[in-house]
Parts: C-alpha cells; sequence; structure tokens
C-alpha cells in the first residue's frame, strides 16, 4: 500500500453530538470517568480550595485572577487525576500547591505581554524557607519557583517526566530540559554557597 | 551524563524536606478574610452535582455515539470494502466506543472561519483538494497536501462549531487513535496521536475552546514536523 493510499484511510472524522445543557465549566467533569474519580475529584475540591486561593492570592494580590487561576489548575487536576493516588497525603497536598503556583505564573507570563512586571521570576512564585537541614535542601528552596516544581514533582512526588509534563501542560522534551538546568543550578548554588 | 555533586537519593531527601517547608509556608499563608466569589462558588458546586447526574448518561452516550458513527461509515463503506477493510472497520467500531476523544465545546458564537491556510510545509508540498462542509451546528475545512516526490502526504482539517455539540474524534477507518500525548500548539491544548504500525499515520489534534474549533493535521511526517506545520496555521479570512 502505497502512502497516500495509506494516508486516505486515515483520515479524521468528526463527530457531533448535540449537548443538553450549556454551561463552560462542566467540561471539566467531562473528563472524569467512574464514580470513584468523582469522589477524589470532590474531596480535592472541598479539601484544597481555601489552600489553593491562598497560594493564588498571594502571587496574584487580585481575587478574579486567583479564581481562574484555580479554574485552571482544577482543569490541570482533573486531566491527571489518575496520578494522585490518595487525596490527604502530603504528596497530594504538594502537587496541589505546585500546580496552583505555576498557574498563577502561568497568567503573569500571559499578562507581561502587555505589564512590565520584571523578568526575575523568582520574585514571582512562593516563598520558601530554606529548610536548613541540609545545604542541597536550602539550594533547592532558593530555586526558581519553576526549576523547584519539576525538581518535587520528580524527586519528591516521583513522578515520570511524562506524567510531570502532563500535569504542568508542557512538552515532554521541555521538562526533560527543565529538571536538567534546575540540576545545573542547583549545583552553581552549591559551588557558591561552598566558597 | 553529567555528574553533579549530589545523588538522586539526596535530591529526594531534599525534596521532601523542600516540600515540608513549602506546605508549612503555604499553610501560614494570610487568608485575609478573602473568600471566593458567589459565582466561582456557583459554578463548582454545579459541576460537582452536574458530574454526579451526568457520569452514566455521558458513559452511555458515548457508546451510542460510537455505534451510530460505527454504523454510519459501515453503511457507506460496506459495500465498496474489500474482507481486508471489513475486519478493520470492526476493530474501529470496537475502537471507537472504547477509545474514542470526546471534547466538549460550549456555546458561544465563534467568529466564522472562510478560510485557513498552513504557512509552512516542508519543501516538496503542493495543495492537492480542499473540502467544505457546513450545516447548522458547524463549518467544516479540510486540505490535502501531498509531496509527489516522496508520496508523504499531510491533511489539515478545521472543524468551527457554532452551536452547543460535543465532538467525537476517532479515525475514520482501520484501528482505533493510539493513545495521546500531550502537547500544546500556540498555548493550545493538544494531543499528539503516535503511528503504530505500518497502518497507521500520525495524527495532532488540537482545540481552540475560546473560539471553539478543533484543528487536525494527519500525516505521513514525523511528530515536530506536524508540529511545526500546526504551530503556523493562519486564518487568512474572518467574518462574522
Amino acid at each position: 500500500m502505497t502512502k497516500l493510499a495509506l494516508f486516505r484511510q486515515c483520515a479524521i472524522l468528526f463527530r457531533t453530538i448535540p449537548c443538553e445543557e450549556v454551561n463552560a465549566i462542566l467540561i471539566y467533569l467531562q473528563m472524569l470517568e467512574t464514580d470513584a474519580d468523582k469522589s477524589k475529584f470532590e474531596r480535592i475540591y472541598v479539601q484544597y480550595r481555601g489552600l489553593m486561593l491562598r497560594v493564588a492570592n498571594s502571587i496574584l494580590h487580585n481575587e478574579q485572577d486567583a479564581e481562574d487561576t484555580i479554574h485552571q489548575a482544577f482543569l490541570a487536576i482533573l486531566n491527571n487525576l489518575d496520578k494522585i493516588s490518595a487525596v490527604d497525603c502530603p504528596e497530594t497536598q504538594s502537587y496541589i500547591v505546585i500546580i496552583t503556583e505555576h498557574k498563577a505564573i502561568d497568567l503573569i507570563r500571559d499578562r507581561k505581554k502587555v505589564v512590565n512586571i520584571g523578568d526575575d521570576e523568582t520574585e514571582l512564585g512562593l516563598e520558601v524557607p530554606m529548610p536548613g537541614d541540609s545545604p542541597l535542601a536550602d539550594a533547592l528552596a532558593k530555586l526558581p519557583p519553576r526549576y523547584r516544581e519539576v525538581l518535587l514533582l520528580r524527586f519528591d512526588n516521583g513522578y515520570s517526566t511524562r506524567e510531570i509534563a502532563a500535569m504542568l501542560g508542557m512538552e515532554h522534551g521541555a521538562v526533560q530540559k527543565l529538571i536538567w538546568r534546575a540540576k545545573d543550578a542547583l549545583e552553581k548554588h552549591m559551588e557558591e554557597d561552598a566558597v | 551524563m553529567k555528574q553533579y555533586r549530589f545523588s538522586d537519593d539526596e535530591l529526594r531527601s531534599a525534596a521532601a524536606s523542600v516540600r515540608a517547608s513549602m506546605l508549612a509556608a503555604a499553610q501560614a499563608l494570610p487568608n485575609g478574610e478573602r473568600e471566593f466569589s458567589e459565582s466561582f462558588l456557583a459554578e463548582m458546586d454545579a459541576l460537582v452535582a452536574a458530574g454526579k447526574r451526568r457520569g452514566k448518561r455521558r458513559f452511555i452516550r458515548n457508546r451510542v455515539a460510537g455505534v451510530a458513527l460505527a454504523l454510519l461509515v459501515g453503511a457507506s463503506m460496506w459495500g465498496i470494502a474489500d474482507d481486508g477493510a471489513r475486519t478493520s472497520f470492526r476493530n474501529w467500531a470496537r475502537g471507537v466506543c472504547e477509545n474514542s476523544v470526546v471534547y466538549e465545546l460550549f456555546g458561544r458564537p465563534p467568529e466564522t472561519v472562510l478560510r485557513y491556510e498552513l504557512n509552512w510545509l516542508p519543501e516538496g508540498f503542493v495543495p492537492e483538494s480542499e473540502l467544505d462542509e457546513t450545516d447548522e451546528k458547524t463549518k467544516r475545512k479540510d486540505m490535502r497536501y501531498e509531496n509527489a516526490e516522496t508520496g508523504d502526504a499531510v491533511c489539515f482539517a478545521c472543524l468551527t462549531i457554532s452551536k452547543d455539540v460535543s465532538v467525537q474524534i476517532s479515525d475514520l477507518l482501520g484501528v482505533p487513535l493510539t493513545e495521546a500525548e500531550p502537547c500544546t500548539v500556540n498555548g493550545l491544548m493538544g494531543r499528539y496521536h503516535a503511528a503504530d504500525g505500518e497502518t497507521r499515520t500520525n495524527t495532532l489534534i488540537w482545540v481552540d475552546e475560546e473560539r471553539g474549533i478543533v484543528y487536525s493535521l494527519s500525516g505521513t511526517l514525523e511528530r515536530d514536523v506536524l508540529l511545526r506545520i500546526a504551530q503556523n496555521v493562519v486564518p487568512v479570512s474572518t467574518a462574522r
């Protein structure tokens, strides 16, 4: 079979189906597959919305923007609900904080096209105090949010780079590069601290 | 591989410490009497409640839609298909039920796109055919480009939604779409379905939810090439 003949057999078909309800927000739950997932989502929503609001507000200082960010964060969470094993555990809490911070910074980056907010992204995210129990942990806490986020998701939550790419809406290769750069930045911080 | 002065195990331990520190800081953030807006809470409550009601409906609807789609295509091709194609069709019908991709696009009047163009294509590709289809709810545009020398082809499709519909995306013939790899095209959510054997092309689908447009790009080209083509899709003219 020639490539062209093969191609003709593989055209994409769009099938349209009437919707019963008109509500843009409902798109989120359309992605849920099982009752267990719905329960998990409800519990995450109830348990973490307050924390998400505090995190988003601390970065954005605007309530409407914070709510928009939380919507985006919930969409990302729903897209990756299968990767959350337990609702009430530090790893999940960490993931929720990270995704909220990530979406808040995304919003700021979008706005950057019209508002000059400075180039130092370190200033944009959460202030993470240095734990003080090892130079490596202190260096990690000082990293820019993007670097800290991927390293925590990779080495604390234990997600694969593909999973992180899906969670953060990034290309797989971009996540790999980000992790390499984050490790380089860690190395640099540790060299400086050693001197 | 580059050697760092820390091992992955040390990094895991440090990450756990930083996580604890980050969560303590996040929990200590001032609430400032801030509450969610009424509209946000109402939307989220509706979201949770609607999910409970709609879970089973969606499951049934997807299967009904899948079977209806299978019958639709089956009826049109059965008379002309050979045995191999009929086998593919049976595979495809099952795949539609189990692996179809459903996008929900909701009602806001999008602009009517009269024409899109691929602003960049690899050397040697020329337009081969175009197809326009319009009904009361959707407007579809298909364009196929071919490279006569290499035998490669790429097909661009653009579906504009003008009313509240769901969009189910699957192969027209043959096996189901492979598992999707999430990607973004100019900031829009996308899915890349890699070819999984001799009988498939690579497919890139991306969705502009704001404007209610689903795009697809299929072809025998590699992922990065398809992505580059997708990033250079431009509207040539539009009208309200």
